[in-house]
């Protein structure tokens, strides 16, 4: 799995490239704490799973971490570019209701605003 | 009349839903090819040739001899490259006197309630499209040797709906969960199925536990042996497999659950096929299979490493708990003994494994069942010293299921995806007794969710529950 860390308009960009599961997970969300532990002017968060094909319970659980460490802050995570077969795990598993999926990372960027 | 089915054809569709011969694809809980069975009785087709093709010895292995539907089924090969017709032109003499002829997936969706005026099939019917799945239902040799010998018949075939039979053609997952959808949805009743009841929409089989907390709303089907968690919510408009575990709090609505399937607790299923770890979308047919057991998974058990250590810390804890019992075990029994308040009796039950092994039950004798040293004899668990024993010597599990009885069992044994006879189990609190009914779900629960934690769940059961009953509590309730 792949993590790019950015900042569109004020707002942090994740980008993730391959299967959020459990294999990668610690590693994910280390990178994720040292990227935004190191970026205190971000508030609001936008990961970008366009290049997720798949991911599991501990992909979600992290998601729903990393939500929690960017509402500390009072800002808000969204989803972008959410796939078919990951929007089906999103649905099974009632994590739309958690999280705000937009179909384009500028969306959410915009939605972020 | 005769039958002749074609079951070799192998559909896209069906390998999403696991491979499944398509004449078994369940609809309604029901393989398909019980509905044309049925439909066979009633137009008065007594002998049945199922055709098999490459990879379809599972149907044959279901169907048997037909004598569960009062038909004789016999069985041909046909190899995939040949054209199904082809078949009833090796000898078209034999189907002269009448041929129902299903060629692939179709459904013979009933328009009413079964009648018993219903208008006989006297003429011919057929439906169907060159190269797809067809069927055809005749009874005039000018037709059928016109037919078997590949020109073209002066007349054309009726519709089936004038026998009050849609033929629905099952070509995607899709069709494959819309016709579920029908059945759940009402359509089930015009089917006969033995030991279902639907005074409400609600067709549940039998063995199936549904806790109070538990809401199922109609119209629903589900199948035998299943467990409901509780707070989950089932229906309306899901048909639910038999032998499946829907864990606490899951939500299932506009659904397919397949036979063997775990859905894991929270889950929300809204028109989505599950099939053992795999979800399937039928509306654009897309799988994704789930590598995480927390959400989907087969209730089938792989062995697993867990295993192995759980196996190795009961053995040690059964050599604690030998050791902790043996003295007052040697002089409470001895006591028992001499007042003929109890004895032990050796009876055979399925050991893990393959092995039938004899194992020591405990019997109080009529004047001893309430008698207050028998009551503190199990309080102590001392009646389970000798499993116990055996337990150490490695031929029990120290937690796992209430071992089974050899042959009584032997059924129950045959369908559980995984066996651990063990000294402690579910049942242990009750003294082993159980109705069958709940031992049955028992053990299926068991052999799916097996882990510490039920383990300990049940070695907490057993002691506190006995150590209430002692105090005149009814041990259920610990």
């Amino acid at each position: 799995m792949e993590t790019t860390f950015g900042v569109m308009q004020g707002v942090g960009v994740v980008t993730v490239n391959g299967p959020l599961t459990a294999a990668g997970v610690d590693s994910f969300r280390d990178q994720f704490g040292s990227w935004w532990q190191g970026a205190p002017e971000l508030r609001n968060v936008v990961v970008d799973l366009g290049g997720v094909e798949f991911l599991d319970s501990a992909g979600l659980g992290t998601l729903i971490a990393l939500l929690k460490r960017v509402s500390e802050r009072g800002g808000d995570l969204k989803i972008a570019r959410l796939q078919k077969k990951a929007r089906m795990v999103f649905e099974i598993t009632r994590a739309y209701k958690v999280f705000d999926i937009l179909d384009t990372v500028e969306e959410a960027v915009k939605a972020c605003g | 009349m005769k039958a002749v089915i074609y079951t070799g054809e192998n559909p896209g569709w069906t390998r999403s839903l696991g491979g499944i011969p398509w004449p078994l694809a369940p609809v309604a809980n029901r393989p398909l090819l019980d509905y044309w069975m049925e439909w066979c009785l009633d137009l008065g087709v007594a002998e049945v040739r199922l055709v098999l093709g490459d990879g379809s010895d599972r149907v044959e292995a279901y169907a048997e001899d037909g004598r569960r539907w009062g038909l004789r089924i016999t069985y041909s090969f046909l190899r995939d490259d040949r054209l199904p017709a082809t078949f009833l032109q090796r000898n078209p003499a034999e189907w002269r006197d009448g041929l129902l002829f299903l060629t692939g997936p179709m459904f013979p969706r009933r328009r009413f309630e079964r009648k018993p005026d219903a208008p006989a099939a006297d003429r011919t019917y057929g439906c169907g499209l060159p190269g797809g799945a067809a069927c055809l239902l005749s009874q005039d040799p000018v037709f059928l040797d016109a037919y078997l010998a590949g020109t073209r018949p002066t007349a054309e075939p009726r519709s089936f709906r004038d026998l009050g039979i849609d033929m629905a053609t099952v070509d995607s997952v899709r069709a494959f969960f819309d016709l579920n959808m029908q059945l759940a949805q009402g359509e089930a009743g015009r089917y006969v199925t033995p030991g279902y009841g639907a005074t409400d929409g609600s067709w549940v089989g039998y063995n199936v536990i549904i806790p109070p907390s538990a809401r199922v709303t109609p119209p629903v089907v589900i199948g035998n042996e299943c467990r409901i968690g509780v707070l989950a919510s089932v229906g309306p408009a899901a048909v639910i497999g038999n032998h499946t575990v829907i864990d606490r709090q899951a939500d299932l609505k506009r659904c397919v659950v397949l036979d063997g399937t775990y859905v894991g607790r929270g889950v929300e299923l809204r028109d989505k096929i599950a099939a053992g770890r795999r979800l399937i979308d039928p509306q654009d047919g897309m799988v994704v299979d789930l590598e995480d057991s927390l959400l989907l998974a087969n209730v089938k058990r792989p062995f697993r490493l867990r295993d192995v250590w759980s196996g190795v810390a009961g053995w040690l804890l059964a050599l604690l708990l030998l050791a902790v019992q043996i003295v007052p075990f040697i002089l409470l029994y001895g006591w028992l003994r001499t007042r003929r308040l109890a004895r032990f009796e050796r009876r055979a039950f399925h050991g893990t494994g393959r092995k039938v092994r004899m194992l020591s039950t405990f019997r109080p004798s009529a004047g001893g069942r309430m008698c207050p040293s028998v009551r503190l004899f199990r309080a102590l668990g001392l009646d389970l010293l000798p499993r116990l024993a055996s337990a150490a010597a490695g031929r029990l599990w120290l937690c796992g299921h209430e071992p089974l009885r050899a042959p009584e069992d032997n059924a129950l044994r045959e369908s559980l995806p995984a066996y651990f006879a063990a000294v402690f189990s579910y049942a242990t609190p009750r003294n082993g007794e159980s109705e069958p009914a709940v031992a049955a779900v028992e053990a299926r629960y068991y052999a799916f969710r097996r882990s510490w934690h039920e383990d300990l769940r049940i070695l907490w059961g057993t002691f506190v529950g006995r150590a209430l009953s002692l105090l005149g509590e009814d041990a259920n309730h610990a």
